[in-house]
């Protein structure tokens, strides 16, 4: 049967080491003389309590701090924060916002390439200070009428559209001067005689509706 | 242990003394508490390292609500914990095979050399919180105040894990062989 006597149960461990004061004491030692309970309990208290530590040796205790110190400031080296990159000073951002920034800045162009008319002529600041202000006020959401608009407001328009679409008109210039210089060598390897003689008769064709004044779109001679 | 806090607030100045001196004053209880719950020489001494180290990398989070060495007493108890149940998860010893490869029949028998090793086996084999908090009681000599500080529970919490430890390991080694501590 087990003792329900807990304080006296509480108190065997500081029994054994001896840590209680007179008066206790001589509580512990009346229950245990009744009680083969605690008499058992401070047995296995007492068999737990003997178990021995095996002690490493003075060796081991004197060289231990230095251990531990050198370990303590290995970490803390490893936790300091990398040296600072000066050549991120040079070269501020990384490598995806450059490549961002280059494709934002095509797809700009593009838009612009496919709607030539687009974009608010009324954000375009003019020369003048008090005509600025006078376009900026135009609401978005109301479309212009050009029959409204003052010579100097169509004046600073048309000044807007020629610096807008001057670079756009530029780069397909740039293109089709490039695919006017294109080898078509490969292309042509692959046309049998016959297939050349046509194609020479239909540029022969084109040079001469050219000559007497007419356009012609020199897209539309390709091979295919 | 405002002499624990000077010699805190003198390592945090880089003075190598005042840790020598922290190391020195808790090394040996602390080697003692981890070998009684790892029983072996290496682990006891790879985590009383572990537990300086932690320590002192970590002197800024240590907020002085309790004092010095049972912080000290729970970042060891806690890394040796980690250790036991990497041990445990290897090799699983159920308590009632410690019971049946008992030999002794009656408490007296205790005293004999092969019953230190039953009583080894039959310790290991508690619940981690029994394990430690009767260490901490017997082995340690804590009051159960400091056992509840160390572990983070209720005094209450505390006696009811020594209480229950002692029974378990009281069937265990009055139990006659070959039958299952209940």
């Amino acid at each position: 049967m087990t003792c329900r006597n807990t304080d006296i149960r509480e108190m065997l461990a500081a029994y054994r080491s001896q840590r209680l004061d007179p008066e206790d004491a001589k509580r512990i030692e009346g229950h245990l003389a009744e009680c083969g309970e605690c008499r058992d309990e401070l047995a296995l208290l007492r068999m737990l309590s003997d178990e021995a530590v095996p002690d490493p040796g003075e060796a081991y205790w004197a060289s231990l701090p230095g251990l531990i110190y050198d370990q303590v400031g290995k970490e803390r080296t490893a936790k300091k924060p990398a040296a600072f990159d000066w050549s991120r000073l040079l070269n501020p951002f990384p490598r995806w916002a450059w490549a961002s920034a280059a494709a934002a800045v095509v797809a700009v162009v593009a838009w612009f390439a496919l709607h030539p008319g687009g974009g608010s002529p009324v954000r375009e600041p003019s020369e003048s200070p008090g005509e600025q202000t006078a376009i900026y006020d135009l609401p978005l959401d109301d479309p212009v009428d050009v029959t409204d608009m003052s010579t100097p407001e169509i004046t600073a328009v048309t000044q807007w559209a020629d610096n807008a679409t001057a670079p756009i008109g530029e780069a397909i210039d740039q293109v089709l001067a490039e695919q006017s210089d294109q080898d078509f060598g490969n292309e042509l390897r692959v046309l049998n005689a016959r297939e050349l003689n046509r194609l020479l008769h239909k540029l022969s064709q084109d040079e001469r509706e050219e000559a007497n004044g007419e356009r012609t779109n020199i897209g539309k001679l390709g091979i295919a | 242990m405002d002499e624990d806090l000077d010699l805190i607030a003198r390592t945090e100045a880089g003075e190598r003394d005042a840790f020598n001196e922290l190391v020195l004053k808790y090394q040996k209880p602390l080697y003692s508490l981890l070998y009684r719950m790892v029983s072996s020489h290496e682990d006891a001494s790879d985590i009383l390292q572990k537990t300086f180290v932690k320590a002192f990398t970590g002197l800024g989070s240590f907020e002085r609500r309790s004092t010095f060495k049972t912080w000290l007493y729970q970042i060891a108890i806690n890394l040796a914990k980690n250790v036991y149940r990497d041990r445990s998860r290897a090799v699983h010893v159920p308590i009632d095979d410690v019971v049946i490869r008992r030999n002794p029949h009656t408490l007296e028998a205790l005293i004999r050399k092969e019953s230190r090793q039953l009583l080894k086996e039959s310790l290991a084999s508690l619940p981690e919180k029994q394990r430690i908090t009767l260490v901490l009681r017997v082995q340690e000599e804590k009051k159960f105040e400091e056992i509840a500080e160390i572990m983070g529970c209720t005094v209450g919490t505390a006696k009811a894990n020594y209480h229950h430890a002692v029974q378990k390991l009281k069937a265990v080694m009055q139990k006659p062989a070959g039958k299952p501590a209940d």
